[in-house]
């Protein structure tokens, strides 16, 4: 130990500071910040103990201070070649040069900084404060978790703290929110601080500030050994895998199963105000817009929003627990061939329900290259929209061998994740190449999750995507609505002949003929929108996979959706209008559809293959592609996915075509 | 402070210490980003370890000054590459 360094060399100002309106707070990562940051602001942010996971600064505006919860950081200095990392984020923040989403922010200097302490693990913490301190703003020490500190019997003398540093200092739990409401006014008196002497490094001032203020206990060796033991089971390459899987399965089983409800309830909902819009509203292009185009394309939207709020809960319960660091480290080992960190394994098996809230977790990366990659192949994991169209088509290719349809609809899923993987390798060798963070994590001690604010993260996540769907997701809808619906075709002959059969007949026999007609109006509807006409316009594009131009119709209108495909192709070969993919007959008539040339099946074996490859591979999702574009910071990203995933899908589905062609002896 | 300090002893790798052993931190032989990364956990040199699990991934508790530790993971090419000095048994 050194011998304590004089506390500072000048004695504190106490002439009247500016008034201090701008604030950041900053600490190590796993010491509560953004706890406390939620507690002051009133809730409203994202808070867990997977270190890093604040990856942009978030703000409030509390008691006229404007408050910024900064990154988590072990240093502010960082390698120069390092200019993505969370340091670097913290010093822009320091000068005023911050990014943030909202364009009102000002993005003037601080005024002053809070630093959050680990009260249990003062050293470590310190060399922030001594860093933090040479930059010369007004701060305040926030000792966090008391609490621990006192269950290690480890006394902090709170007073010389505050004369060492020339800071004042607060003691909290954020937990109960214990001493909380002490840091504003005390934010409020503070002053600048005599910077820590630079004539002794920051070990040497940190030894000598420890020496002076800290009297320390005994390590908790009861918990420790607790903790022990349950990493060694997490952390067991067997043991740790087998509970990894059960705990990634179970909570994927309640995604599915639980969702199911709302998702029907939403669904359910979204028709009836269909129903009632229709009622009230005369027929017309208003009444079109509004019920096909806004509640339909909204509605297919926020569908999605029980799986997303229910993933974020689950997760965000998982991450409090503290066993969300472990399974990354135990996974780091199958993910780190391919150029991803074992921190991309959750997004990507979220990605299996819903690609959106995949993507958004990939928030839980550090490194901005590997977050990127992870994010560009989040997609390509077989998502829930994907089953109907798998549905669909391993049952035409295996009609009455359910066996070998449930290994075609598996092959799927595998299919997609061996293409996401090797996919993010190719990009981490070429445009994202950079080296990858090697895998060293802090291990938070495990806790009992917080409802309440697993609670708060969920409806913040849930709230984002609302205010996403409700904006860029609902112009897209409704720019493809139109697309497919005008313009409106001059009224078909042969729905006309059928309606006049109808009203000659007896009317149990008319109802059948009137749906014919019907039927037969969409159809010819539908060939003759601008997706129709695209449709015939593309088909040469499509001719080398086998699509005709009914199937390139299904195609082009599912690219906003990918399950729309079964309900085009349903209205594109007249079959039945609803429930295509459940119904047997429905089935069967999209099945046992034809060509224009009235012989020649769509879906032969070779075209389904390749329909299969197309599906899994390509990027069909507009709420996807928006979200890209917000979480990877702009279009280009989102451009590039959409680009890659088409001429993948494409190629894909060529060669299915070709193989499946040769194999069944039909000609490519 | 609480902490013995560790007599000199010759140098091994993070990884050839037996679960429970203290050791005292030499050096790294890692690139400029990921030497700052562990040093700035605290791994850097003289710190006090000791591993809390042996194996790939691996577990090193950083004993600090002022009585507390905190828990790292380190994937084992990583510890294996973390020169330490074993505290010398009495």
């Amino acid at each position: 130990m050194t011998t304590p360094a004089p506390a500072h060399a000048t004695p504190p100002r106490t002439d009247p500071q500016p008034r201090i309106r701008r604030v950041l707070l900053l600490g190590n990562p796993n010491v509560g910040k953004s706890t406390l940051f939620g507690r002051l602001a009133g809730a409203r942010v994202h808070t867990s103990n997977f270190p890093g996971t604040t990856q942009s600064a978030q703000r409030t505006r509390v008691a006229g201070i404007d408050l910024t919860d900064l990154p988590g950081i072990y240093r502010l200095s960082s390698p120069p070649e390092d200019q993505q990392s969370e340091a670097a984020v913290c010093r822009a923040a320091l000068a005023g040069r911050i990014e943030t989403d909202n364009a009102n922010d000002d993005h003037a200097p601080a005024d002053a900084t809070i630093i959050v302490l680990d009260a249990a693990n003062l050293a470590r913490n310190l060399r922030l404060v001594a860093e933090t301190l040479r930059i010369g703003l007004p701060t305040v020490l926030v000792l966090n978790r008391i609490d621990q500190a006192d269950r290690r019997c480890i006394r902090i003398d709170t007073d010389a703290l505050a004369e060492r540093t020339g800071c004042a200092v607060v003691s909290t739990n954020g937990l109960t929110g214990e001493g909380v409401d002490k840091i504003l006014p005390a934010v409020n008196a503070a002053h600048t601080p005599p910077a820590p002497v630079h004539d002794v490094t920051i070990r040497e001032w940190v030894d000598a500030t420890i020496a002076e203020c800290v009297k320390a206990g005994n390590s908790q060796a009861d918990a420790e050994q607790l903790t022990d033991r349950l990493d060694d089971v997490f952390l067991h390459p067997v043991l740790g895998s087998i509970v990894f899987i059960a705990s990634m399965t179970f909570l994927f089983w309640i995604i599915f199963k639980l969702a199911a409800y709302p998702m029907d309830w939403i669904d359910a909902s979204f028709g009836v105000l269909a129903d009632t819009a229709s009622g009230l509203l005369p027929a017309g292009a208003i009444r079109d817009l509004l019920i096909d185009g806004v509640i339909g394309g909204v509605g297919a939207t926020v569908i999605f929003l029980p799986q997303i709020c229910l993933m974020f809960f689950l997760i965000t319960l998982l991450e409090h627990s503290g066993y969300l660091p472990r399974a990354a480290l135990l996974v780091d080992r199958l993910l780190r061939p391919f150029g991803l960190p074992g921190q991309a394994f959750v997004p990507l098996l979220s990605s299996h329900a819903c690609a959106i809230p995949g993507i958004i977790a990939c928030r839980g990366i550090p490194d901005r290259r590997e977050r990127l990659a992870t994010i560009l192949v989040a997609p390509f994991m077989s998502c829930t929209a994907r089953i109907p169209v798998y549905v669909l088509l391993t049952s035409i290719l295996f009609a009455d061998r359910p066996a070998l349809a449930a290994l075609a609809f598996t092959g799927c899923y595998v299919l997609g994740a061996v293409t996401a993987l090797f996919t993010a390798l190719i990009f981490r060798s070429t445009f994202l190449r950079g080296p990858s963070r090697s895998m060293a994590l802090e291990l938070p001690a495990y806790r009992r999750p917080s409802i309440r604010l697993a609670l708060i993260a969920t409806r913040d996540r849930g709230w984002l995507f609302l205010r996403k769907a409700g904006t860029v997701i609902l112009a897209m809808v409704v720019a493809l609505w139109w697309l497919g619906a005008y313009p409106h075709a001059d009224p078909n002959p042969e729905a006309q002949t059928l309606r006049e059969q109808a009203a000659l007949v007896e009317p149990p026999h008319a109802q059948e003929l009137l749906d014919r007609a019907d039927l037969a109006e969409r159809r010819h509807a539908t060939a003759n929108t601008f997706m129709g006409m695209a449709g015939r316009a593309a088909q040469p594009v499509f001719a080398p996979l086998g699509y005709d131009w009914q199937l390139t119709v299904g195609v082009l209108s599912s690219f906003a959706a990918r399950e729309v495909f079964v309900s085009t192709m349903a209205v594109v070969t007249a079959a039945g209008e609803e429930d295509a993919a459940e119904t047997e007959t429905g089935l069967q008539r999209i099945a046992t559809a034809t060509r224009d040339d009235g012989t020649t099946p769509i879906f032969t074996a070779p075209t389904s293959w390749s329909l299969l490859v197309f599906y899994v591979l390509a990027m069909q999702c507009l709420p996807t592609l928006a979200v890209t574009a917000r979480e990877s910071g702009g279009w280009r990203w989102a451009l590039l996915q959409l680009g890659y995933m088409t001429t993948l899908a494409y190629a894909g589905g060529l060669i299915a075509y070709t193989i499946a062609a040769v194999f069944t002896g039909a000609n490519p | 402070m609480a902490i013995a300090t560790p007599q000199p002893s010759p140098l091994v790798s993070l990884t050839q210490l037996r679960r429970g052993e203290r050791a005292q931190i030499d050096g790294c032989n890692l690139d400029g980003t990921c030497a700052a990364m562990i040093e700035s956990m605290g791994l850097d040199r003289d710190a006090v370890v000791s591993i809390a699990r042996v194996g790939d991934p691996c577990v090193v508790l950083v004993h600090h000054t002022c009585g507390g530790s905190c828990r790292i993971g380190l994937r084992k090419d990583l510890a294996s590459k973390i020169a330490v000095r074993p505290a010398v048994r009495s």
